[in-house]
């Protein structure tokens, strides 16, 4: 086991490796600092990477997040309040543009989306990414019903009907 | 010292709050006792604080007399559940919307919860609550047009009365019909969601009658599409007793659409009321507007908004890195939440009517025509 400092040398070592296979060979001072008690001292080890895609080594993180609720629609924008995660409210007017074509039809009073910002960060640099999608579907399928029988039977009883 | 049916003061209290989103209304009578008309939440550093509960724990309120839910909106109901929990077994009457309707009421919140959003749990949850009043011992009234809140009686002298002025027969009708539209039935249905204003059909106003003094509590009754629904419906019912009035909690965060003239022709018929109104506040525009305040101004003596929005730019809320990344935001105001619940209480003595006190606390404040504080 690798002492904690070490660790993160190592994985800080081995987000820097080139697009390339590694080869470490153990140099004599990493057997000083391993965790003790080592009982066979390492003589000859061998660690070998697969091939790192810089691709696949994209990392995206959301930095900001609101749920939103559309509360007026004009001819180019739409009006929406948004809360974020720690609960505070915010006004805005949206562009349409915002809308993928296959979401337009989505866009109504009261319809809920999701507005979020992502951070990518890449091995070429950091960039900044919005994504807007609604959470409704419009729809009905056969399936649901059987999930709508099951909230009424859990939920709400014909017997609540007529207290 | 219970404060429930106190008598010989012969004063009324009311006490809205409405912070913004939500209200709710606490009243104290004279050998009545305590009703409570719809309730809301206030979160404030991550707590959600209960106005109505905390109003009437603070006035020793032993039992409540009737507990009203005017119409089934969850800026109306929430926090409902912990009243009843904090007053079970102690609350002689409770008042809400399931006449016709109701099962389809039911039927469109489960649809819309599997396609949209949530809001169906909360609903049956406060059915359940109902349910656990009932058992002990609360008598359940549907209420509607004309349907009585409380049976007249005498008290003290006093006749005390009162009921629903809405919704009338064929607005549960209309809304009925409109929900069995909205509800999709087949494969490939499209889902209509009905708006805010349809929803309104079935909100219930209340008017309140106390010796010589009159109340009417709005509610979210709109204008109305014909003499039959709304405000219209309310006037024109040949059975519709004296609107003038001595206080008007102001109908649907007086909103234009709920600004009916002859409505308020008939509240100002005696002597000008005091209006209070309850803002909505999470809206681009918020309510109430300075213009539809003016309007009933006219007809008013005092205005009294029950709290006030305030924004701050985004940048004081979120990350630089945050607000510069964004796309597609023309527009952007971030509501800055108050930590204090404002309240307007009025204490009205029941023999003239007349105002004997206002306690206004902040953010609630009172509307200055002209000043543009709205």
């Amino acid at each position: 086991m690798l002492s904690n400092t070490l660790a993160k040398e190592f994985i800080h070592h081995h987000k820097t490796l080139p697009n390339s296979n590694r080869v470490i060979s153990s140099p004599a001072n990493l057997t000083d600092i391993t965790a003790s008690p080592q009982t066979t001292p390492i003589t000859e080890k061998i660690i070998h990477f697969e091939n790192i895609d810089r691709n696949s080594r994209i990392q995206e993180r959301e930095v900001g997040w609101w749920i939103g609720k559309v509360t007026a629609i004009r001819e180019e924008t739409f009006d929406a309040v948004m809360e974020d995660l720690s609960g505070n409210v915010n006004v805005v007017e949206l562009e349409k543009e915002l809308i993928d074509p296959h979401e337009q039809d989505l866009l109504f009073i009261n319809s809920k989306f999701t507005y979020a910002i992502s951070r990518i960060d890449k091995p070429d640099g950091r960039e900044y990414k919005t994504k807007f999608s609604f959470s409704s579907r419009r729809k009905w399928l056969k399936e649901y019903e059987i999930e709508a029988k099951r909230l009424a039977d859990e939920f709400f009883p014909d017997s609540l009907l007529r207290l | 010292m219970d404060t429930d049916k106190r008598c010989g003061d012969e004063i009324i209290r009311v006490a809205v709050f409405g912070p913004g989103y939500g209200e709710s209304i606490v009243i104290n009578i004279p050998q009545v006792g305590w009703g409570v008309i719809d309730s809301c939440l206030k979160k404030v550093h991550n707590e959600n604080i209960n106005p109505a509960l905390r109003y009437l724990k603070q006035n020793n309120a032993c039992s409540i007399a009737f507990l009203i839910l005017s119409h089934p909106h969850k800026d109306h109901y929430e926090g409902l559940d912990q009243i009843i929990d904090e007053y079970v077994g102690r609350i002689d009457r409770i008042c809400y919307y399931s006449g016709d309707g109701i099962r389809e009421y039911r039927d469109y919140l489960i649809r819309k919860e599997i396609l949209d959003s949530p809001g169906f749990r909360s609903f049956s949850h406060l059915f359940k609550k109902f349910e656990e009043a009932k058992n002990k011992g609360s008598q359940i009234i549907r209420i509607a047009e004309r349907t009585e809140i409380l049976r007249k009686k005498i008290c003290g002298g006093n006749s005390v009365e009162i009921f629903g002025l809405s919704p009338s027969a064929e607005s549960v009708e209309k809304y009925k019909k409109l929900l069995f539209e909205a509800i999709p039935k087949n494969e490939g249905d499209v889902f209509n969601f009905l708006t805010d204003s349809q929803h309104n059909l079935i909100s219930a106003a209340i008017w309140c009658s106390v010796g010589n003094t009159r109340l009417i509590l709005g509610s979210d009754v709109e204008i109305g599409e014909d003499d039959r629904t709304g405000w219209k419906g309310i006037v024109s019912n040949i059975d519709c007793p004296n609107l003038s009035a001595r206080l008007i909690k102001v109908s649907h965060h007086g909103s234009s659409n709920a600004f009916f003239k002859p409505a308020w022709e008939k509240h100002s018929g005696e002597t000008k009321p005091v209006a209070v109104v309850t803002p909505y506040n999470k809206l681009a525009d918020p309510l109430p507007r300075k213009t539809d305040l003016d309007l009933i101004a006219q007809y008013a003596d005092d205005i009294y908004i029950t709290d006030k929005a305030k924004y701050q730019k985004q940048k004081k809320i979120y990350e630089p890195i945050v607000v510069k990344n964004t796309r597609g935001i023309r527009d952007w105001k971030c509501i800055i939440d108050d930590p204090n619940v404002g309240s307007v209480e009025i204490v009205l003595s029941m023999e003239t009517g007349s105002v004997k006190e206002y306690r206004i606390i902040e953010p609630a404040y009172k509307y200055e025509v002209g000043v543009g504080n709205s």
